[in-house]
C-alpha cells in the first residue's frame, strides 16, 4: 500500500483534480500551492484558522476536510470544536488568538489588519512564523474562494 | 517592447519578495514562479480585460501598489483612463458587456463566493464564457489576491511601475 502524507490527502480530499478538469495542470498547481502553504509553519495552527476561514466563506466541504486532518494529526477533539470559540475559549493560546484574528480579516477585509495584529502575532510566535503564517492564510482563502466558485461554475452541473 | 530595458526578476521592486526569500523560499519559488507563471500563461481573454480585473483585484483588495501599477501592450501604453475610471462603478459604466461579465464573477470571488451557487449567476456566466474561461478568471483573480499578503504587513506602498507577461506568462517589469 502507498503511503501518503496527511496533508496531501487533505488536499486531494478538496477534489481540485475534478474541479479544475477542464484545464490541464490548473489542479497540480493548486493543490502544491497549497501543500507547500501548509508546510511552511504549525500545521496544528494552521488548521483552526483553515477551519474558521472555511466557515466564514460557507464551504462545508473544507471545513470538513480541515476537521479530518486535525483528528489525523493528533489534535483534541474539543479545540477542533470550539473554533467558533477562539476568542475566550481556554485550548486558544496567544499564537492561536493572532493567528485567528488575521485569518478573520483575511477572509473579510485585510485593510482591516493593523500593525498592533501583526506584532501579536510576531511576540507568539516570531518573525518568520509570522510572515510565512500570513502567507499561508492568504493562500488558503484563495483557494478556498476558488473551491466554491468552481464548484458552482467551472464544473458541469447535473440537469 | 525591445525599446524597454526589461528588469526580472519581479523580486527587484515587490517587497514581500524579500520576505519570501528570507523566510519561506520554496513558498515563494511556488507562489510566484510556478503558480501565477501558470496563470498567467492562458490565453482566453485579452489584455486590456485582463488589466480590467487585476484592477478590481487591487481597488477591493485595497493594495495601494497594485492600484499604482500598469499593465501595458506591446506599446508600453497601459489601459486607458477611462476604461481606468469605469471599473469602479462598471455597472453603469461604458464598458463591454464582457468585460462586465468578467467583473461580476471577479466580484463574486472577492466578496461573496458562495453567491455563484446561484443557477442564475451561472447562467448569465455561461452566456458569455466557457468553463475554462472562467476558470481562467478565477485564477486571475487568485494571482492577484496574492497581494493580501503585502497588504496585512503593510508593504503595499505604491510605486507606479509597469509590467507586462510574456508568452509563458512570466512577469517582467519596465525600467
Amino acid at each position: 500500500m502507498l503511503l501518503t502524507e496527511p496533508i496531501e490527502d487533505m488536499t486531494r480530499s478538496l477534489g481540485f483534480a475534478d474541479l479544475l478538469a477542464v484545464q490541464d495542470g490548473a489542479a497540480d498547481h493548486v493543490e502544491k500551492l497549497l501543500n507547500t502553504a501548509w508546510g511552511s509553519t504549525d500545521s496544528r495552527r494552521l488548521v483552526v484558522c483553515w477551519i474558521r476561514m472555511a466557515m466564514l466563506l460557507q464551504d462545508q466541504s473544507a471545513i470538513d476536510a480541515g476537521l479530518t486532518y486535525g483528528r489525523r494529526i493528533g489534535m483534541e477533539e474539543a479545540k477542533l470544536a470550539a473554533v467558533s470559540d477562539w476568542p475566550t475559549h481556554e485550548l486558544y493560546d496567544a499564537a492561536d488568538r493572532a493567528s485567528l484574528q488575521l485569518a478573520e480579516q483575511m477572509v473579510m477585509d485585510v485593510t482591516l489588519v493593523e500593525a498592533a495584529d501583526i506584532e501579536a502575532l510576531k511576540t507568539a510566535v516570531g518573525d518568520a512564523a509570522t510572515f510565512n503564517t500570513v502567507a499561508a492564510l492568504s493562500v488558503f482563502d484563495q483557494c478556498i474562494r476558488l473551491r466554491i466558485m468552481a464548484s458552482a461554475l467551472v464544473v458541469e452541473v447535473e440537469k | 517592447m525591445k525599446q524597454h530595458r526589461l528588469v526580472p526578476p519581479v523580486a527587484k521592486i515587490e517587497p514581500v519578495t524579500d520576505l519570501f526569500a528570507a523566510y519561506s523560499p520554496e513558498l515563494g519559488e511556488v507562489l510566484f514562479s510556478e503558480f501565477s507563471v501558470f496563470a498567467m500563461g492562458l490565453h482566453y481573454f485579452d489584455r486590456e480585460t485582463r488589466e480590467v480585473v487585476r484592477l478590481r483585484c487591487a481597488r477591493v483588495n485595497g493594495c495601494d501598489l497594485c492600484k499604482s501599477q500598469r499593465w501595458v501592450d506591446d506599446n508600453g501604453l497601459p489601459i486607458s483612463q477611462e476604461v481606468s475610471a469605469a471599473i469602479d462603478a462598471y455597472e453603469s459604466a461604458d464598458l463591454p458587456e464582457e468585460q462586465k461579465a468578467a467583473l461580476r464573477i471577479v466580484d463574486a470571488f472577492l466578496n461573496n463566493p458562495s453567491a455563484a451557487a446561484d443557477q442564475g449567476f451561472r447562467a448569465r456566466a455561461y452566456e458569455h464564457f466557457d468553463a475554462s474561461q472562467i476558470l481562467s478568471l478565477l485564477l486571475d483573480s487568485m494571482k492577484w489576491s496574492a497581494a493580501k499578503i503585502g497588504v496585512a504587513l503593510e508593504l503595499d506602498e505604491p510605486n507606479g511601475s509597469a509590467m507586462y507577461f510574456d508568452e509563458t506568462g512570466a512577469q517582467h517589469i519596465l525600467a
